[in-house]
């Protein structure tokens, strides 16, 4: 049965659908005329069976779901998963072939069994076949095609088949996600996982797409995949995002791969283990945004590109681009022991200075040596700060006020997130301590909401606490939670009861010290539950219980 | 592209433009609320929006409404095409998030409709070609559907089972797996 027969009399419909889609928005000469021969054929119905008619011509009946145009029913069906949409086909004759025009070919085990909450199976032949299966029925309008299953290069065959029908369907988008590994335990484990315990990944296949077939594709995403490229590797001259997780791929190879996208927007690296630097000579006017994550051995960025979103997390490496004044959002996660402080002032931050926001992980081992000159980021509105601290026994080389300088280096600061935490003694401010400590107020004008988390009760962290809040005269909010929202690499150790005392104490001074400090009623402390307050002879009475973790 | 759009909306934003409906009803609105609309934005540009746009597809009553929703997301259209490069942690731009929730809410809010006026919201959109409109009428259809079985569908759509035993039978076994 043909797809005409399956539309009937909508057919007409199919038509205007057609011409409008076939305009290309870019092209404004076709454009223009095209709409006016749409609207032009509308208002006097001359042409037949226009939709604008078929649609009046049902109103007496309800319309019904099979009246909308294809192109809508189409839409529709490529919004269900494939289980969903081959089930539609039962539900008449003329909804027998609707699927087929699904767009979004999602093949994983949660698009293909009956959702359970997760615990769902599926052999890696039962899913061989299932995929065979759906290709072989599905057409070539496809947008989007998904493999997500764990499949090595044994099943080169079938997985080699897929590709040649993305390629020949003219995909747009492919995604290709050969291993269940979530993102996490594949940026964990790998440094300890020797590759020979692997099977062998499947080999991508660049040189099926020839000049003309590479230039559809508008996104490419690969997931433990091997990648080697022919030496008469085409490109794919119209991609715009690129995303690499876990792929076996040489600096070489990345490097002549984006020297032959140069309409590249949105860049990814993620978990590759053979790369150690990262580079591309050839400008990528386009980039915006780049994300580099876990890949664990590079030690060098260099790109031709000036970028507005850059994400890094790994070593303390060089980074290098044409351009950083474009760069107005930056999150590093540095797993190398840099003080915060010391990044932002001498490091790669202290070279940007049109941020607009700056989400930054450190490992503290020992105070910031004061920086030299001073430095101003005017433009920047958010600071999000995540640290470790760590200090061994009593001997704690860190000092957390040393951060009010950043309330100095950002006049336009308006949202600072301090997370913290103290992985060194533990100390909680007492009145026997000795005074705190003041630094001289600058007053503060466009900061509005701070919230701190990990908030111990430490000397310097009420000190910090005070510093802020006395300098800021536009702030609305200061949320002091005693619990560590951070979460480290490696497994929170420390015994719950141990972390509970932390957690009890944080609260206490941040309520005594802090939140009795406020005279604008702005602060709130929270990470645990105060059930009774009493003042027995002089002293305050705390009986708290903690709130659960994060 | 789509900055160089923004900044031509700003500054022809005291502009008005009339939509006529089917039934002859007219519409006034501001001109980035109408180029919302796809459709609209190419007549704006083409200059053909003298004495207003008529819109012989689209009643009077469906036409109020896609003027509603088009209001409330002409002010987020900027935000929206700035916010797919925005961080991914959430927490970071809490006002973003706050705005799209209260968007969230006001579509979800909007789609409270029956289902003959839903395929006039679909037909609509595509014809004005408002692709965001589009996209959300269409997720609905799809959602009322997801996790129902054949006899369910059926009914909510009023669709009649023209298939004899044996061809559906046929049906189940080509993709059997779907059935299981």
């Amino acid at each position: 049965m043909s797809k005409e027969s399956i539309s009937g009399g909508m057919i007409g419909m199919e038509k205007s659908a057609a011409n409008r889609r076939r305009c290309p928005p870019e092209s404004s000469s076709q454009k223009s005329s095209c709409f006016q021969i749409d609207t032009t054929s509308m208002k006097t119905n001359s042409e037949g069976p226009l939709y604008g008619e078929t649609v009046q011509r049902k109103r007496g009946s309800q319309l019904q779901l099979l009246d909308l145009p294809k192109d809508i029913l189409c839409s529709i069906i490529s919004r269900l998963p494939l289980r969903d949409a081959i089930r539609t086909s039962i539900l008449s004759s003329h909804w027998k072939y609707v699927w087929r025009d699904h767009t979004n070919l999602t093949f994983s085990c949660y698009t293909l069994k009956r959702g359970s909450f997760g615990c769902v199976v599926m052999g890696e032949h039962e899913f061989i076949a299932t995929v065979d299966g759906v290709l072989l029925h599905s057409g070539t309008g496809v947008e989007l095609l998904e493999f997500r299953h764990p499949l090595h290069n044994k099943h080169a065959d079938h997985i080699d088949r897929w590709i040649q029908f993305a390629v020949v369907s003219k995909a747009k988008e492919l995604i290709l996600h050969l291993s269940n590994a979530s993102r996490t335990s594949l940026s964990r484990n790998m440094p300890y996982e020797l590759p020979a315990q692997r099977p062998q990944p499947y080999s991508f296949p660049c040189h099926m797409f020839g000049a003309s077939e590479g230039s559809y594709l508008r996104c490419l995403q690969l997931s433990s995949v091997s990648l080697k490229l022919p030496v008469d590797f085409n490109g794919f001259p119209n991609l715009k995002k690129l995303i690499m997780v876990d792929v076996n791929i040489t600096n070489e190879h990345v490097e002549y791969l984006l020297s032959k996208c140069s309409l590249l927007e949105f860049i990814e690296i993620a978990c590759c283990r053979m790369l150690t630097t990262l580079r591309a000579l050839r400008p990528l006017s386009r980039l915006e945004h780049l994300k580099v994550q876990d890949c664990i051995f590079v030690e060098q960025i260099e790109m031709k590109c000036g970028l507005t979103i850059l994400e890094y997390s790994g070593l303390m490496v060089p980074l290098q681009f044409a351009t950083t004044s474009t760069l107005r959002n930056v999150r590093i996660d540095l797993t190398s022991d840099t003080t915060a402080l010391d990044y932002i002032t001498k490091g790669f931050p202290s070279t940007l200075q049109h941020l607009e926001a700056l989400n930054l992980r450190c490992n503290e081992q020992k105070r910031a040596i004061s920086p030299v000159r001073p430095l101003k980021f005017i433009y920047l509105r958010h600071l999000r700060l995540e640290l470790n601290i760590f200090g061994v026994n009593e001997h704690k080389k860190t000092d957390v006020l040393d951060y009010a300088y950043l309330l100095d280096c950002a006049p336009s600061l308006e949202k600072l997130e301090l997370h913290m935490w103290m992985q060194c003694h533990h100390e909680i401010y007492h009145a026997g301590h000795g005074e705190l400590r003041s630094l001289p107020l600058h007053q503060h004008t466009h900061l509005k909401s701070v919230y701190i988390t990990g908030f111990f009760g430490h000397k310097d962290q009420v000190e910090l606490a005070l510093h802020i809040l006395r300098s800021s005269i536009a702030l609305k909010a200061m949320k002091i939670d005693s619990r560590v929202k951070i979460i480290p690499g490696g497994p929170y150790t420390s015994p719950a009861i141990y972390r509970t005392r932390h957690y009890l104490d944080g609260y206490m001074v941040a309520t005594v010290f802090v939140q009795g400090a406020d005279r604008n009623n702005v602060v709130e402390v929270t990470g645990a539950i105060q059930y009774s307050f009493a003042i027995i002879d002089g002293r305050a009475r705390f009986c708290l219980i903690s709130e659960p973790e994060f | 592209m789509a900055s160089a759009g923004s900044g031509d909306e700003k500054a022809a934003a005291a502009a008005m433009i009339t939509l006529i409906s089917s039934d002859n009803e007219k519409f006034e609105v501001t001109e980035a609320t109408a180029t919302l609309s796809q459709t609209i934005r190419h007549m704006i540009e083409d200059g053909c929006t003298d004495g207003g746009v008529p819109l012989p597809n689209v009643t009077s009553k469906i036409l109020a409404r896609v003027i509603e929703y088009c209001k409330k997301h002409a002010t987020a259209a900027a935000g929206e095409e700035g916010s797919s490069s925005s961080f991914s942690d959430a927490a970071f731009l809490e006002v973003d998030r706050a705005f799209l929730e209260e968007l969230e809410e006001f579509d979800d809010a909007f789609l409270e409709v029956d289902r003959a006026t839903l395929f006039d919201l679909i037909l609509a959109a595509n014809y004005l070609d408002i692709k965001g409109l589009l996209n959300l009428t269409c997720q609905k259809v799809a959602d009322s559907v997801k996790g129902k079985t054949p006899e369910q569908i059926r009914e909510m759509y009023n669709i009649v089972n023209d298939l004899t035993p044996e061809e559906e039978a046929e049906i189940r076994r080509e993709t059997q797996w779907a059935f299981e």
